[in-house]
């Protein structure tokens, strides 16, 4: 199971963007700055972009889900329990475990956009897909759901997974980061090492890093034991 | 074309002929070709697929009643290639410029913050479609009659979202009426050459229009 891209390029009025490498199996950190392509990438991955040059192959890929930035886009319910039907799923179930318990007949767009994300986010996580890909996961959430959903990301999986986020604070573990930078896909490799040459890195990890502490992932937990070791 | 005076005035003129004459519109097709980059206006024309069956429809209706529905399809698409034109090269911020140079700091500022506010949202709601039929396709759900309803509902909620956002965001920096502006265009020599490149298309224009009412008109002849 694997995603190659093979000398991609995609061009827009004045941006461009190329890319080139493999995504295997586990979870992957693809990092850039705000407008940096990180949406117009995961859109090509999974294939909702036509691409200028290149190709990408989806090998051993079955089931492949796009998380799209903003919530709102994936509401094809009136109701909230329709929008669970909608993703497959069984409303009783989904609804009390993301705090919406007595909230089937509320239409999903009266929910604030934290509800709504945390809604959508247990409705992808409820199905199992070869290949996920999570679009600014972060964005609107609180703190405690950020780490709930790190949480979620930690557990080991026989899939691919691709975040791509400019969250700087509350990250899960990764088994590689990626980096857009100037209008190209950067491969950082795995981490302790990724992290020296992740220009983008979170303040933190760059001290750390600098100081000698490289933490040996990205979670908070990594970050306080290397922030902690003596 | 940089300069949105001339864009704006050679895009009221280039409609008008290509409304009144079928003379008109092929002149105004040609200097679409000519002096746009009309290439990239094809790629937009599936924003504009819904207008184009419209015309394709209510042509065929006027060809079998009274036989002018050729004329009035090639007429009617012409304005909408110049149309699509004209929002592909909207820049972010001119509309006000525009406003405030050709009406001053109250009417035109107000006018040109209404036009701005026209256009990102019309820039807002063709980025929330195109999300939208890529969030159908993920979930396998045909955009049919009944996906339409909450598709349309999610669109009219968030519009309505953005404005009441623009509405507080405007009261919160005190905007009451009008606002200082100083304002500043590019006119570089091509857009001067293609303005004024749209008087010769004007007067084809007014040539055939004008022959039409002497010559051609039962309404005018029956006057006279």
């Amino acid at each position: 199971m694997r995603v190659s891209l093979d000398r991609i390029c995609i061009t827009r009025d004045n941006f461009s963007l190329a890319a080139d490498g493999t995504f295997d199996k586990g979870v992957h950190l693809v990092s850039g700055a705000v407008g940096s392509g990180k949406s117009t990438l995961a859109l090509c991955i999974a294939g909702m972009l036509p691409l200028e040059r290149g190709t990408i192959q989806r090998s051993g890929i079955g089931s492949m889900m796009l998380s799209l930035q903003f919530p709102e886009h994936h509401v094809t319910g009136m109701t909230t329990a329709e929008e669970c039907t909608s993703w497959g799923c069984e409303p009783d179930t989904i609804l009390p475990s993301c705090g919406l318990k007595g909230h089937n007949k509320t239409s999903p767009l009266a929910l604030s956009r934290g509800e709504l994300k945390r809604l959508h986010l247990a409705c992808i996580f409820s199905k199992s897909y070869d290949l996920l890909l999570l679009d600014e996961p972060f964005s609107s959430l609180d703190c405690e759901e950020k780490n709930a959903f790190c949480t979620r990301i930690a557990h080991p999986t026989d899939n691919i997974t691709i975040i791509f986020t400019h969250e700087q604070s509350i990250l899960p573990k990764v088994d590689r980061i990626w980096e857009i930078e100037n209008g190209i896909l950067h491969d950082r490799g795995t981490p302790p090492d990724a992290l020296k040459t992740w220009n983008s890195a979170p303040p933190l990890i760059r001290k750390l890093v600098d100081a000698g502490k490289s933490p040996r992932n990205i979670s908070y937990g990594d970050i306080l034991e290397a922030a902690c070791r003596t | 074309m940089q300069d949105v005076r001339i864009r704006i005035g050679a895009a009221a003129v280039l409609s008008c002929s290509a409304f009144v004459s079928l003379w008109g519109a092929a002149a105004a097709f040609f200097w679409f070709l000519l002096f746009t980059p009309w290439l990239k206006s094809i790629r937009r024309l599936r924003f504009a697929i819904g207008v184009f069956v419209m015309i394709g429809i209510i042509s065929l209706l006027l060809q079998t009643m009274n036989g002018s529905g050729f004329s009035y399809g090639i007429r009617l698409s012409i304005i909408v290639l110049i149309g699509i034109w004209l929002a592909g090269e909207y820049h972010p911020g001119e509309f006000l410029h525009l406003g405030v140079w050709l009406a001053g700091d109250h009417l035109g500022f107000d006018l040109g913050l209404m036009a701005e506010m026209g256009m990102q949202s019309l820039i807002s709601l063709l980025d929330d479609i195109d999300r939208i039929r890529i969030a159908y396709i993920l979930k396998k759900i045909p955009l049919d009659i009944a996906g339409i309803i909450p598709a349309g509902t999610l669109l009219v909620r968030m519009e309505l979202i953005r404005a009441w956002d623009n509405a507080e965001l405007l009261a919160v920096r005190g905007y009451q009426d009008g606002g200082a502006l100083q304002p500043e265009f590019k006119t570089p020599r091509r857009d001067i050459a293609a303005g004024l490149s749209v008087i010769p298309v004007f007067f084809i224009a007014a040539l055939q229009f004008v022959n039409f009412l002497y010559f051609d008109s039962a309404f005018l002849k029956g006057l006279l």
